[in-house]
């Protein structure tokens, strides 16, 4: 099995059958490819739900010299 | 043998944990706070027990958390009790009690708006014009207990802000 973003981000939200899951918390545990492109998308993931959470507050504009 | 977990590994767990609750709880603060709960219960059971497959341990874990806030925050919809939480002396004790400043409502207003998402400040915006929770749930379309979790996010927020080390309430800049 190849580590793919798609079926590391169904792990993440624990949607995958229970064999598969437990496949995947030893592979991640143990395997460096798996470990780096975990790690890659866990902060994908994080980045879209405090973008999703956070709506940026406008920035003032800024004061005319005129 | 004992596994040995280094702080990076523990904070890439309760990140895992927090997208793991994010698929089942849209609100993203909630599902931090229950797994930064979850981290400390895992930390905790580490000193007596032995864990082997840890995000595995971890999703029972958080899951179990999340359904008990779930279910308390179905009670409370059902048998709300909260309405001296959330009136303006509630806002004031705190503001004055945990920051030890004094602030003007302006200046709470001018926090407020910093911290909060749109539809939180709006939240905030009609309880201070005296809508009691229900009313509020209509205006948006979202239950009574929706409402006050989102006060209690509000809530939240007002007060990690206060307990930051000494900070400057100069809003204008």
């Amino acid at each position: 099995m190849e580590p793919s973003k798609e079926l590391l981000r169904d792990y993440l939200h624990g949607i995958l059958l229970p064999d598969a899951m437990e496949k995947i918390d030893i592979l991640v545990e143990n395997e460096d490819k798996w470990m780096e492109l975990l790690s890659e998308v866990e902060s994908e993931m994080m980045e879209e739900l405090e973008k999703r959470e956070s709506p940026k507050v406008p920035e003032p504009e800024p004061n005319q010299g005129n | 043998m004992n596994k040995h977990r280094s702080e990076d590994y523990l904070n890439s767990l309760q990140t895992r944990v927090i997208i793991f609750l994010s698929y089942r709880e849209e609100n993203i603060e909630i599902c931090k706070d229950i797994a930064a709960d979850t981290m400390e219960t895992f930390i905790k059971t580490l000193r007596s027990e032995k864990i082997d497959n840890d995000f595995a341990w971890l999703r029972e874990v958080a899951k179990n958390k999340l359904f008990n806030f779930l279910k308390r925050s179905k009670k409370q919809e059902l048998f709300p009790d909260e309405s001296n939480l959330y009136d303006e002396s509630y806002w004031g004790g705190s503001v004055e009690n945990e920051g030890e400043s004094n602030l003007e409502e302006e200046d709470l207003v001018n926090i407020l708006k910093e911290l909060l998402s749109t539809k939180e400040f709006k939240v905030w915006e009609l309880h201070s014009a005296g809508y009691p929770n229900q009313e509020i749930a209509d205006i948006f379309n979202i239950s009574y207990g929706r409402v006050a979790v989102i006060k209690s996010n509000i809530r939240k927020k007002l007060r990690n802000y206060m307990s930051r080390d000494s900070r400057s309430t100069d809003f204008n800049s």
